[in-house]
């Protein structure tokens, strides 16, 4: 039975800025990058703790797994702040639009115009790598840092002079992920298509094609074996297991009536949170679909202005956000 | 920019007159004798989950330390009176309305 | 007849050399826009310098996108960018992007007929080209290696709009031997004649170049032969044919020029007249890429006049308006 479509059961919050991204600290604590240039830090209960306009326009933000740093990406550079919104670090100069934290939160990948780049936890930079276009997403492949730009992703030890491996595709690549397992990289293309690498093992790549339009979402499940891609109203999930997607059938997810833009994996992996401008932040249980077969909804939630951004912040409580400024909590299911 | 109410039934509580959170926070600028730098800010909170009031009003100071006053009423209903009451006997901030 | 309003925020691209004045311009557009809230992508770097408008940089990226069978460039850093834009809450009026003076315009073009997310929310209004009335002959004229474009050319073809600027350092002759180069290369474009790139704004913003229900309508004299043929490889050729269209020919021929000529032609443009077809069909191209939709009804006394216009290098006249006409019914 389909739910109906239900308000969020947690709090909501007005930032005041349309959300570009979110991104959970400890405790419960949630940092809010908006297209207008905020940087906005919750409480556990939604209460605004620091607000501060950083920048013309913020596209993406990534609190430290240490907890102690809140890097945000600008259109026109990078800002790190600590735990409580004092400036660490500013690096003018280039569109950033993707921001990783090493698993420590000691190095920062970002994308910095046409470079990737690596800082340290200060802020200091501590490796560059230039790409002909600007940078799309970044990523950490054990030690060394993937990036992708047109023409393919480059993966690159975290040392000067370091030769890029080369990840080749003739084309714009819009996102990036690399598996938890680091074995496959993928990217979702300009042109409606998905392109898949073994890592480190040349000459087994995979297109996949037949999307509706270019795909600007893509996130694997935390263990690996499955891959969501947006690019269409329908979440389309690979599955990685054994061999790979290799002319199998995937499942598809249904709920949107726009194209899906973001997408995240809870952190059992069992649920998967997509967000489009048609307001609907929706949740499935990929697992239960066959392939094939569209899958209903677990949950969702409704309102009429775009779904722009959704993290979790515990296994079944997640965080989203609208592009009135609307952050909300849910608990599903 | 409507917060939207949880629940089934209700329209969003109804938002502050830009004149109203003006007034507010001149009030608590002017208790506190705070600078133009210091951030006040004065954000209504719709929460669904159990034991919260369903629209709360907090009021900030950002700074090098956060202080907040909290309302269990939305914002407009937070008199400017009732405010510099509040600030007067709590100046270091106060996390719920009813007395301990 | 239903007619929906077109929602969609309008994109002006103002090209030029350096030193033409196109910054002048922007600069103008930006003080003169009386509340209208606008948002410029600039190309060189802190020319554009007005107070509460706001400007962002772009520096281009020409990516090569393969749709389907369709190979075209578009420019990527706009696909960005502009999706940044559109993200934020304040809605704008207008959007200004101001190319270099290098700049081949197609990919700019392109870019709106080709990103799904684009089209929904932005429309390009119109190219328009400054044009310095004292240098522009020589740019023209400029020989080229074997292989390598001249840009001022392409800029020229490409226009919507012309504004031919400093014209008060140039005589009337001069003026009007420009004039006529400009138009032998690129017939229905409009040409303003201007000091200090000082324009009617309306001259410049909401033109609807691009806008298929106004295709073709405001000039019908460009039409005409021209009986100055100049020996230049890039000219317009335009016709006014009557008669019905037949249209699987008509998809065939026309499938198979772009497919095959697409290089060469920058800008195509027409209303026919559809065999078994009440209203008129209207179309835009850009090179390969290609943009067809029903018009108005044709009136109670109007001729079913076919009319078309092509952009391009090395046109043949003859063969284009034979090919055409064996596309009619009673071919």
């Amino acid at each position: 039975m389909t739910p109906t479509a239900t308000a969020f059961n947690g709090w909501a919050a007005d930032v005041d800025d349309a959300v570009a991204a979110v991104s959970p600290g400890p405790d419960g604590r949630i940092a809010v990058a908006g297209s207008e240039g905020s940087l906005t830090l919750l409480s556990p209960t939604g209460e605004v703790e620091v607000r501060q306009t950083l920048s013309l326009g913020c596209l993406a933000v990534a609190w430290s797994p240490a907890g102690d740093r809140i890097a945000v990406g600008c259109i026109d550079g990078i800002v790190i702040v600590d735990g409580v919104g004092h400036q660490i670090a500013r690096h003018r100069g280039g569109w950033c639009s993707s921001l990783v934290w090493s698993f420590d939160g000691a190095r920062l990948a970002a994308g910095m115009g046409k470079s990737s780049v690596v800082y340290g936890a200060d802020g200091a930079e501590l490796f560059r790598h230039d790409r002909d276009s600007t940078v799309t997403t970044v990523g950490w492949i054990n030690r060394r840092v993937a990036s992708a730009a047109y023409g393919g992703v480059h993966v690159c030890h975290v040392s000067q002079g370091a030769a890029a491996d080369v990840l080749p595709f003739t084309g714009s690549l819009l996102t990036m992920a690399i598996s938890p397992d680091r074995r496959w990289a993928a990217s979702g293309n300009q042109d409606a298509t998905l392109h898949v690498w073994r890592v480190g093992k040349a000459g087994e790549e995979l297109s996949m094609s037949g999307y509706p339009t270019k795909i600007t979402a893509l996130a694997f499940s935390p263990d690996s074996m499955l891959l969501a891609s947006g690019g269409g109203q329908d979440v389309t999930v690979w599955d990685f297991g054994g061999r790979g997607p290799r002319g199998s059938t995937p499942r598809i997810l249904a709920a949107h009536r726009q194209s899906v833009t973001g997408l995240a994996w809870s952190p059992r992996g069992d649920m998967l949170a997509a967000v489009a401008d048609d307001g609907c932040v929706a949740v499935w249980e990929p697992r239960a679909g066959s392939p094939g077969i569209p899958l209903d909804v677990l949950d969702r939630l409704d309102r009429s202005v775009p779904a722009s951004a959704v993290c979790w912040v515990g296994s079944d409580r997640l965080v989203a956000a609208w592009a009135d400024g609307t952050v909300a909590t849910h608990r599903v299911g | 920019m409507n917060l939207v109410n949880p629940g089934n039934t209700t329209a969003a509580a109804p938002r502050a007159s830009a004149a109203h959170l003006a007034d507010l926070k001149d009030v608590v600028r002017s208790e506190l004798e705070l600078d133009t730098e210091t951030t006040v800010l004065i954000q209504q909170l719709a929460c669904a989950e159990p034991g919260c009031p369903p629209v709360e009003t907090v009021v900030a100071v950002l700074g090098t330390s956060r202080r907040s006053w909290k309302f269990s009423t939305p914002t407009t209903d937070v008199t400017t009176a009732a405010l510099r009451d509040v600030i007067a006997k709590y100046p270091r901030g106060r996390e719920h309305d009813h007395d301990d | 007849m239903t007619t929906t309003i077109d929602d969609r925020v309008p994109v002006t691209v103002i090209t030029g050399f350096l030193g033409s004045g196109k910054t002048t311009l922007v600069n103008r557009i930006l003080t003169e826009n009386h509340g209208r809230r606008i948002a410029v992508i600039e190309n060189e770097f802190g020319e554009v310098g007005i107070d509460d408008a706001l400007v962002l940089d772009a520096e281009e990226e020409i990516f090569e996108m393969n749709n389907g069978c369709i190979c075209c460039t578009v420019r990527g850093d706009l696909i960005r960018i502009l999706g940044a834009l559109m993200r934020r809450r304040d809605k704008f009026d207008q959007i200004l992007i101001e190319t270099t003076g290098l700049a081949d315009p197609a990919p700019v073009a392109q870019t709106f007929f080709v990103d799904d997310e684009i089209r929904d929310r932005l429309r390009l209004d119109a190219i328009v080209t400054v044009v310095d009335a004292a240098h522009v002959l020589d740019h023209l004229n400029e020989i080229k290696p074997e292989g390598v474009e001249n840009e001022s050319v392409e800029q020229v073809a490409f226009a919507d709009r012309m504004l031919l600027n400093k014209t008060d350092l140039v005589s009337e002759e001069q003026l009007a031997a420009v004039e006529n180069r400009l138009r032998s290369i690129n017939r229905g474009a409009g040409i303003v004649r201007t000091q200090n790139a000082k324009v009617d704004l309306a001259q410049v913003l909401d033109i609807g170049a691009f806008d298929l229900q106004r295709v073709l309508t405001d000039d019908p004299a460009f039409l005409e032969q021209d009986d100055h043929q100049h020996d230049q490889s890039v000219s317009s050729v335009g016709f006014l044919i009557d008669g019905d269209v037949d249209v699987e020919k008509l998809n065939s021929w026309l499938g198979e020029l772009l497919a095959s000529k697409g290089v060469d032609i920058f800008r195509s443009k027409g209303i026919l007249a559809l065999a078994g077809q009440d209203r008129q069909y209207v179309f835009q191209g850009v090179h390969m890429l290609f943009d067809g939709t029903e018009g108005r009804p044709w009136g109670e006394q109007e001729s079913r006049t076919n009319r078309m216009v092509f952009i391009g290098r090395h046109l043949d006249r003859e063969a284009l308006e034979a090919a055409f006409r064996a596309c009619l019914v009673d071919a």
